[in-house]
């Protein structure tokens, strides 16, 4: 059904006409004939029925005598003359019990004992019976004499002038049919030329206006009938068209011009995009490495026994600084993780009035140096202990802070703390700074929070980043609260105040993990190779650090400053590990890696890439080279020691540091098969986060309070954190 | 027949006509010349005087032909309805030749002294003779159980049909006796028997009930189809006679009764003779193989045994 009407539905108009045109032909010249055909045969019908019952009459009265008598001679004389007129097809006379007396066609049937079943069925009817067969009517009645009947007549005739006639009228319907059909198909097309041509003329038009050719028009037509409208009107929509098409292209044309302008800027953008990546790649790298070299040293310093207490929490104020350092250099790739929504909250368990009593401690000394007052109110119920991103709440303020002492040349800074019970809502603190610097101008309240405006504001503490509030405000706004800015007395020139609020998440203090005392190492095992270790840098001092850090255990140490010195040494002294700079002048240690592990016997060299570069893709190159681990810049001692037992499988003598509590979590590693610590360890190793989340999935049917550890330090991305566990627990 | 029985005929024939026949044409009739001699006039007597007319007519003709030199102009038919009216045709002289079955031969021979002289094969039958029989499901099995019972003869003139049954009955002992109608009361020490004007209307009575009986030609008999014999059951038969005889009337040129004779005689042995015999539904005529007295004798002995019965 649906096939026929497609077909239908693709024929052209010309078709359809005379389709339609010469169907109601044929079906109006069909139903004639039949109609015709119908009155024919009911005309005969009747005019037949009428010829046998008048011979049947007569016949009556010309036999009754003879049938009383049974007179066979005379009925079958009369039958026998009846019969050579060839008028009837049938005639037969019964007698009184239905045997045939006399029979018009066939004599011999005559005489027979047995009676007719028409001659009984006749001599039951009071009324002329009429039989319809194929050739012939039969038509007979009973012949009554008195009040019974005596016999009955039967006679037939053909209905062949019948089937002549109605042979006639089909012919003549035929013959009539293709009369007619030839005169509706030329109907057909007549109209078609009279209706179709000009439709075909608007559907030729109408294609080119849709294939785009505006100017199109048919040409004027002087019927004023439908399809004359039908032109007029198309040619009038063709011309507002072309109008209207005029006004869009040249609309489309200056929006194509707008874009193409947006494009080029938007390409400058992510030209001067990329030269900012590129600044601060190098930023990175040139700041780490000096500052990998101070923190180094100051655990070094830190782990001598020799340094009196006084001397050690100075070298832990220099070593937390300059971590303070590194976190603000952290801060300018934060800002671009920022602007590329990228920057993620990295939450742990942590003390909150400690970070608050270190940053007092860090600005109580700027405060005496400043000879300003310093005064931190905290409140009684102040949670111990909280969850969340302590490094983003120090720096918050951190810069605050900082930002009040550069602009108080005198007065007071004041640090107070608010806290606000979890009611109908998260628990809070809110943090208000107040200074007696010169304040804001009302104009700069809301341009201070803008990144890059410290030359207009002058009330960045960032250092000369011009980043801190800014950076301050997302990082509140990034765990659920905000920073505002007001001046005292609401007027500039009597000190700022700077308001602080964020939601905190309340921990069982009893749970929490307290930093432990770790355990220190003073040296190797028993029974340990003498491993030949051979430190590449192009930096003396970070050399040194390496050197300082390695040679009190025992290791056979050299030194190399650049790719090149580093290949000469591998070359004669096959050292067991090289501890690989990556950035170096002549040759880096990407270089040197590929060149030494493209050597036959390199094998037996592991090689592991000290790196200040933090980007991924750059990890993945390092891998490809050669090296077998990373280590970043500025790294822990821990981080040393801890890959050189994963890769040379040392054993390390410690002396231990007992700590107050030690409530870190103890996981079931022994439940966790080893593939999986293998696969993740791989996995985390490239990066691969789809497949980091996929193996803790696993891992979490073994072990959920591990996978779940796991799964959080995924989140925050500390990568080399989950390694070091994987470190120590794959066999 | 009845003359209303023609009369609807002729209305029928004429309806016919009017509904599917041909109209017939009108085409003139050339009117022969007036003879100049006598005619030879051959008689018959029949209900369907046109049919008979046309079958007789080719041998009258051939005749007369033939018979020119005796003064003989044409040949012509004449029809008679009965036999008393052929008596006063041949009395008077109208008719000179008359073709029939024995017993209206003798009766016409009796009454006008016309002489017998030839034996006619009609249908190619020298002789017949009569059967009695009976519808195949009645218990009646021989003559003797028809007693008390109705059977049916052709007519009062008929040979096979009256003459040859009747004639056996009394010869038999029996006692037939004439009945006006078929249902009339039969004594049960007579056998009654009543006419039915032909020899189908007798069978036909016979199928259907009306009489016991019925007496016809075994020619008749043996022409029927066999499934209308097989309706049937004969029961007895007469002895047989000449199938037809030909009468010549009294005072007629012996000359010409001769050549008659010897001209029917021969006629089967020319063409245009066996095409006026076909036509005539004859096949030849001979002489009466005992000699004609003794031939005749049989026949006048049933034909007064009829006489003494009718009287």
């Amino acid at each position: 059904m649906m096939l026929r009407s497609k077909l239908w539905q693709q024929q052209p108009l010309r078709h359809k006409f005379a389709i339609l045109i010469t169907t109601i032909v044929l079906i109006t010249t069909t139903v004639s004939t039949l109609v015709t055909i119908q009155r024919e045969q009911a005309v005969f019908k009747g005019e037949l029925e009428q010829q046998s019952q008048l011979l049947l009459t007569t016949l009556s009265a010309s036999t009754a005598d003879a049938l009383y008598q049974l007179d066979a001679d005379y009925l079958g004389d009369l039958m026998h003359n009846l019969s050579r007129s060839n008028f009837m097809t049938y005639g037969r006379i019964y007698d009184a019990d239905g045997r045939v007396i006399a029979d018009a066609i066939t004599p011999d049937a005559r005489f027979s004992a047995t009676p007719d079943p028409l001659g009984q069925q006749l001599l039951t009817t009071t009324d002329t019976l009429f039989i319809w067969e194929d050739t012939q009517l039969l038509a007979g009645q009973a012949v009554i004499a008195g009040n019974q009947p005596i016999g009955a007549i039967a006679v037939g005739l053909p209905t062949t002038p019948l089937t002549i006639k109605i042979a006639d009228a089909r012919n003549q319907g035929i013959f009539l049919g293709i009369i007619i059909l030839a005169i509706g198909i030329i109907l057909a097309f007549t109209t078609s030329r009279t209706i179709v041509h000009p439709i075909q003329r608007l559907t030729y038009a109408a294609a080119k206006l849709r294939a785009g050719d505006f100017s199109q028009r048919v040409p004027p037509t002087k019927s004023q009938d439908e399809i004359g409208e039908l032109s007029h009107g198309f040619n009038l929509m063709a011309a507002k068209l072309e109008e209207l098409v005029s006004q869009m292209s040249a609309e489309i044309e200056d929006r194509k011009q707008a874009q193409k302008q947006a494009q080029e800027a938007q390409t400058t953008a992510e030209t001067a995009n990329q030269a900012k990546s590129i600044f601060l790649a190098n930023m990175s790298h040139e700041l780490r490495t000096p500052l990998s070299a101070i923190l180094g040293f100051a655990q070094v310093l830190g782990q001598s026994n020799n340094l009196a207490p006084e001397d050690k929490e100075k070298i832990r104020i220099i070593g937390q600084s300059g971590q303070h350092l590194l976190t603000v250099i952290n801060q300018i790739l934060d800002m671009s993780k920022i602007e590329a929504g990228r920057m993620t909250l990295e939450e742990r368990p942590f003390s909150l009035p400690a970070l608050i009593r270190d940053i007092e401690a860090m600005f109580t000394l700027r405060a005496q140096n400043q000879d300003i007052n310093f005064a931190v109110t905290l409140p009684a119920n102040l949670p111990t202990m909280v969850e969340g991103d302590n490094v983003k709440i120090r720096q918050i303020l951190i810069n605050l802070l900082g930002n009040a002492f550069k602009f108080s040349a005198q007065g007071h800074v004041q640090l107070q703390i608010f806290y606000i019970p979890p009611h109908d809502q998260q628990a809070q603190i809110h943090i208000t700074i107040k200074d007696t610097g010169p304040g804001i101008q009302p104009h700069e309240l809301d341009l201070i929070f803008e990144p890059f405006m410290q030359a207009e504001s002058s009330r960045d503490g960032g250092q000369g980043t011009g980043l801190g509030l800014p950076l301050s405000r997302q990082f509140a706004q990034l765990m659920g609260g905000d920073i505002t800015a007001r001046n005292v007395g609401d007027q500039p020139g009597h000190g700022a105040i700077f308001e602080c609020y964020l939601p905190l998440t309340l921990i069982n203090a009893t749970t929490i993990p307290t930093p432990s005392s770790p355990d220190r190492i003073v040296g190797l095992a028993p029974d340990q190779p003498n491993y030949r270790i051979l430190i590449v840098d192009d930096s003396w001092i970070n050399r040194q650090l390496l050197v300082q850090l390695l040679a009190p255990l025992g290791f056979a140490l050299q030194e190399a400053n650049n790719g090149r010195e580093a290949i000469d040494v591998w070359q004669k002294w096959r050292p067991h590990l090289i501890w690989m700079d990556m950035y170096m002048p002549e040759m880096d240690g990407d270089e040197a890696t590929r060149q030494i592990k493209a050597q036959p016997d390199s094998e037996e060299t592991i090689i592991i890439a000290i790196t200040a570069n933090a980007f991924l893709e750059d990890q993945e190159r390092i891998l490809d080279a050669g090296c077998v681990d990373i280590i970043h810049k500025p790294f822990q001692v821990e981080d040393i020691f801890q890959a050189l037992a994963t890769h040379l499988g040392l054993v390390y003598q410690y002396e231990h540091l007992p700590s107050t509590t030690d409530t870190t979590p103890q996981f079931d590693w022994e439940a966790i098969p080893t593939d999986y610590l293998r696969q993740l360890q791989t996995a985390v190793s490239l990066g691969a986060m789809e497949d980091i989340d996929t193996i803790i999935a696993k891992i979490k049917k073994h072990e959920s309070d591990l996978a779940n550890a796991l799964h959080k330090l995924a989140y925050n991305f500390e990568y080399e954190q989950i390694l070091s566990l994987l470190n120590n627990h794959i066999p | 027949m009845t003359f209303s029985r023609y009369l609807y005929l002729i209305l029928l024939l004429a309806f016919l006509t009017a509904c599917g026949g041909s109209s017939p044409t009108n085409t003139p009739t050339n009117t022969p010349p007036p003879p100049t001699g006598r005619p030879l006039v051959l008689g018959d007597i029949s209900d369907e005087p046109i049919e008979t007319i046309a079958g007789t007519q080719p041998i009258a003709d051939y005749l007369a032909t033939q018979l020119a030199t005796y003064g003989i102009s044409h040949g012509e038919v004449k029809i008679a309805p009965d036999l008393d009216t052929m008596i006063t045709m041949i009395e008077t002289g109208e008719v000179d030749i008359y073709f029939d079955s024995p017993y209206p031969v003798l009766v016409i021979s009796d009454a006008t002294d016309a002489e017998p002289i030839l034996r006619r094969f009609k249908y190619g039958v020298t002789e017949y003779h009569t059967v009695f029989f009976v519808a195949q499901d009645s218990p009646i099995t021989s003559l003797d159980e028809l007693n008390g019972h109705m059977i049916a003869f052709e007519e009062s003139f008929s040979t096979s049909g009256y003459m040859l049954p009747l004639s056996y009955l009394i010869e038999n002992d029996y006692n037939p006796t004439l009945k006006p109608a078929p249902d009339a009361i039969i004594n049960d020490d007579e056998i009654g028997y009543t006419f039915s004007t032909a020899d189908d209307t007798t069978i036909q009575w016979v199928v259907s009930g009306r009489v016991t009986a019925g007496a016809i030609d075994n020619v008749t008999l043996g022409r029927l189809p066999p499934e209308t014999q097989e309706q049937l059951r004969v029961i007895a038969a007469t002895g047989d006679v000449p199938r037809q005889l030909v009468l010549v009337r009294p005072g007629l040129d012996p000359n010409l009764v001769t050549a008659i004779h010897d001209e029917l005689l021969t006629m089967d042995e020319n063409e245009a003779g066996q095409a006026a015999l076909e036509a005539f539904l004859t096949t030849q005529f001979d002489e009466f193989p005992e000699g004609a007295t003794i031939a005749l004798q049989r026949m006048r002995e049933l034909y007064e045994l009829v006489q003494l019965s009718d009287q």
